[in-house]
C-alpha cells in the first residue's frame, strides 16, 4: 500500500513539472528575451518568463516563471511567481510565492503560500473564497 | 515578387522550433494581447494581437491566429489572418489558407495557391 501510494506521488510531481514545462496548443508562454507591454487577456494557462508590463487578465491559470521581471494588474485564477513582481495580484483561487519570487504591491486571494526565501512586501487581502469569486465573476 | 511555389505546409512546430538556441513563445488561440512585443526568438500566434510585434527570429501566424499588428522579424510564415503592414528581413510566405490586407516588404515573397494577398509587395535587397 505504502509502495503503491509513493509511487503515485512521484508520478504526479513528475506531471506537474512536466505541465509547467511544456507548450500544448492551449497555454501562452512568454519565453525568456521578449519584453511585452500592454494588455493580456482572454482563456487559457499563460507562462510568462520574460519582461512585461500592463494589464493581465485571464481565465486559468497563471505562471510568472524565474526570470521573469512583470509589473502592473495581475487577474487569474491561480497564480504561481517565481520572478520579480511589482503592482497587483487578484486571484480567485490561491497564490503561491516560489522561493525565487519576489513581489512588491498588493495581494488579493483566498490562500496564499510562501516557500521559504520568497519575499514578499506590501498588502495582502484574504477575503472569504466566495467574496473572491463573486468579486471575480462581477469583474469579468 | 516571387510566386506561389508549392511547398509543403509548414506547421507552428516545423516552423518555429528552437533554432538559433532561442526558446520558441507562443501565444495560444484564446488569449489577445494588445501593446507591444519584442524580443529575439520565435514566435508562433495562434490568438490575437494588436498594436507592434519586433523580433530577430522568426514569427508563425497559425490557421487560427489573427493579427492586427505591425510585424517586423527575419521570416514571416502566415497560416492565418494578418491586417496590416509587415517586414521580413529574409521571406514571408502565405500558405494556402493565410490572409494577408496590408504592405509586405521582405527578401523574397512565396504566396502560394489558395491564399489571399492584399495590399503592395516591395523586395529588399
Amino acid at each position: 500500500m505504502l509502495k503503491w501510494r509513493k509511487k503515485n506521488v512521484s508520478k504526479n510531481t513528475k506531471q506537474t513539472e512536466a505541465d509547467r514545462r511544456s507548450t500544448p496548443a492551449d497555454r501562452t508562454v512568454m519565453s525568456p528575451g521578449w519584453q511585452v507591454k500592454g494588455r493580456i487577456y482572454g482563456k487559457g494557462r499563460v507562462i510568462i518568463q520574460c519582461a512585461y508590463e500592463g494589464e493581465l487578465e485571464i481565465q486559468g491559470p497563471l505562471i510568472i516563471d524565474s526570470p521573469a521581471m512583470v509589473k502592473g494588474f495581475f487577474r487569474a485564477e491561480d497564480i504561481r511567481v517565481g520572478g520579480c513582481l511589482e503592482g497587483r495580484l487578484e486571484s480567485s483561487r490561491g497564490v503561491h510565492l516560489e522561493e525565487t519570487a519576489r513581489v512588491d504591491g498588493q495581494v488579493q486571494t483566498p490562500r496564499l503560500h510562501m516557500e521559504s526565501g520568497a519575499q514578499l512586501n506590501g498588502e495582502v487581502a484574504m477575503p472569504a473564497r466566495d467574496a473572491s469569486v463573486k468579486g471575480w465573476e462581477q469583474g469579468k | 515578387m516571387t510566386a506561389a511555389k508549392q511547398t509543403p505546409s509548414g506547421s507552428p512546430s516545423e516552423t518555429s522550433g528552437r533554432e538559433d538556441g532561442q526558446p520558441r513563445a507562443v501565444i495560444s488561440r484564446d488569449i489577445c494581447i494588445e501593446g507591444e512585443l519584442e524580443g529575439r526568438g520565435n514566435l508562433v500566434i495562434e490568438g490575437r494581437v494588436k498594436g507592434r510585434l519586433q523580433t530577430a527570429g522568426d514569427v508563425c501566424i497559425a490557421v487560427s491566429g489573427n493579427v492586427e499588428a505591425v510585424i517586423a522579424a527575419r521570416n514571416i510564415t502566415i497560416q492565418g489572418r494578418v491586417n496590416a503592414n509587415i517586414e521580413a528581413r529574409e521571406t514571408v510566405t502565405i500558405e494556402p489558407q493565410g490572409i494577408l490586407i496590408g504592405d509586405c516588404r521582405a527578401r523574397s515573397i512565396q504566396i502560394h495557391e489558395g491564399a489571399r494577398f492584399e495590399g503592395r509587395s516591395e523586395i529588399l535587397k
